[in-house]
Formats: C-alpha cells, structure tokens, sequence
C-alpha cells in the first residue's frame, strides 16, 4: 500500500502520460499497467483547433488520481500559478512540484521548490515536491510537511540512473513520508535498484 | 470586442458576453479547460458569470502529457 495524504494506493507504479505513439497506446497501457496515479502536465491550448486531442478525455479519469506538474515554472510564483490552474480544473487537489533552475541541466531550483512548496501546503494541496538528491533539502521539505519526496536519480531525460546511491539511501532512511525515485531511471535494472535501496 | 488569448489578440461578435459563451463558441465548454481571466484563475462553476470586456487577458490551458 502507499499512502500519500489523504490518498491511499494498492499500487505504487506512478505512469507519465508523454511519449505515447497515440493514444490507443497509452490507453493499452495505462490498463495494463494496473496503475491508479498518472501525471501530467499543464500548457496553454489553441481554442481553435477543436481536434486537438486530450489525453484525459481518452481515459475515464474517475478511476485515476491526477497528479499535474507545474513543469514550465523557473520561479515559486509561476509554480503556485500552474498548480491553482491545474486544481481550477475540479479533477485534482495532488502536485508534483517541478521548479527548474538551469536549463542546461534540468535540475531543480532547491530554494524556489521549498518557496513553492510552502505556499501550495498553506493552499490546502497536496504536495510531492521534485527534487535533488540532497537529503538535507530532502528533510527541509518533510519538515514543511510535505506528502512524499520525489528526489531525482540523475538529471531529467540524462537516464543515468541513480548516480548517488548513498545520498538516495539517506533520504529514504530519514523520511517518513514515500520516496518516490524521480527522473533519470534509464532502464528496469534503475528501476529495481531504486526500489531496492 | 478584443480579447487577447494566450498572447494573440482575437475579435468575437457582441453575442460573446461571458467565458461560458467563449468556450460554447469555440466548442470548448464539454472538455477539460481551465481559464484566467485577468490573472484571476477560474473554476469551473464562475465560467457563466466571470463577463467580458474589450482588452480582456485569457489565458486558456488543458492538460497535455507529462511525467
């Protein structure tokens, strides 16, 4: 079982929603996968084309719980903006905190995704902030209260897989709330290890 | 009467008085949408209410994919 806030999940696979050929595919896939969480993300629509298709509408999203990131946000300010969005929607109250600091890199800014994170616990929501492998950061964010951790394994699309296992092993060993090993998982084997740490 | 729409200034006719009546013409009113109007952020329920004036900002956005 994992628990995160108010929420209770019989599986622990979380599915991203990109990358899909089309969305018979991704349909396929998100039953088989047996998941209940997917994420997503949240972008400006051309009201003008009206066949633009939604992947949400592909799904029977009652089944699912919704977890949107604010990626796209480089402050705290625009990540709050991009979770109150995603919540106006009335399918999900969840968000994975995504504020990026470098654009070369991918990684997360530390001080805007603790701002972020304060602001969007204060707002009512709940919050899995992405981040670094840094565990005292990690800790920092449990103390605001933060629902679970999702500290990166190595840079967004780098697939390098865990390059600090040590540090992950720490955030798992002090946290009392899920550690969800995010970004950078390459293949299965990352994946396992992950889950073995 | 022009609203500027995601950055891009679009004309519409008088008969679009509220966000409610932009979504219905544009077809938009049975999907997944969510408007700021102004910088004010709009649930679902304030759509027939929140009216329209010209120079209006909107910003319409849906979900895409994402991990």
């Amino acid at each position: 079982m994992l628990k995160i806030g108010q929420y209770t999940f019989n599986s622990r696979l979380l599915l991203g929603t990109g990358k899909f050929p089309d969305f018979t595919t991704q349909r396929q896939a998100v039953e088989e996968s047996e998941t209940e969480i997917l994420t997503f993300a949240v972008r400006r629509m051309d009201i003008f084309d009206q066949n633009q298709p939604n992947l949400l509408e592909a799904l029977d999203v009652k089944r699912f719980t919704l977890l949107p990131n604010t990626a796209g946000a480089k402050n705290a300010e625009e990540a709050v903006r991009i979770a109150k969005l995603a919540k106006a929607s009335g399918l999900c109250d969840m968000v994975k905190v995504e504020v990026i600091g470098c654009d070369k890199t991918l990684l997360p800014d530390p001080v805007e995704t603790l701002k972020a994170s304060e602001e969007l616990l204060k707002e009512g929501f709940t919050v899995l902030p992405y981040t670094s492998d840094d565990v005292l950061l990690a800790r920092r964010l449990e103390e605001l209260g933060v629902h679970a951790i999702m500290p990166g394994a190595s840079p967004i699309g780098s697939g390098q897989g865990i390059i600090n296992p040590l540090n992950m092993r720490f955030i798992i060993e002090q946290s009392t709330v899920p550690v969800i090993v995010d970004a950078g998982i390459g293949t299965a084997s990352d994946a396992a290890q992950a889950m073995e740490l | 009467m022009n609203l500027i729409i995601n950055g891009k200034t679009v004309t519409f006719g008088d008969e679009i008085e509220t966000v409610e009546h932009l979504l219905q013409a544009q077809n938009l009113h049975e999907r997944v949408v969510i408007v700021e109007l102004n910088k004010n952020i709009l649930q679902k329920e304030e759509h027939s209410d929140a009216c329209l004036k010209d120079g209006d900002i909107l910003e319409v956005v849906s979900f895409v994919g994402g991990g």
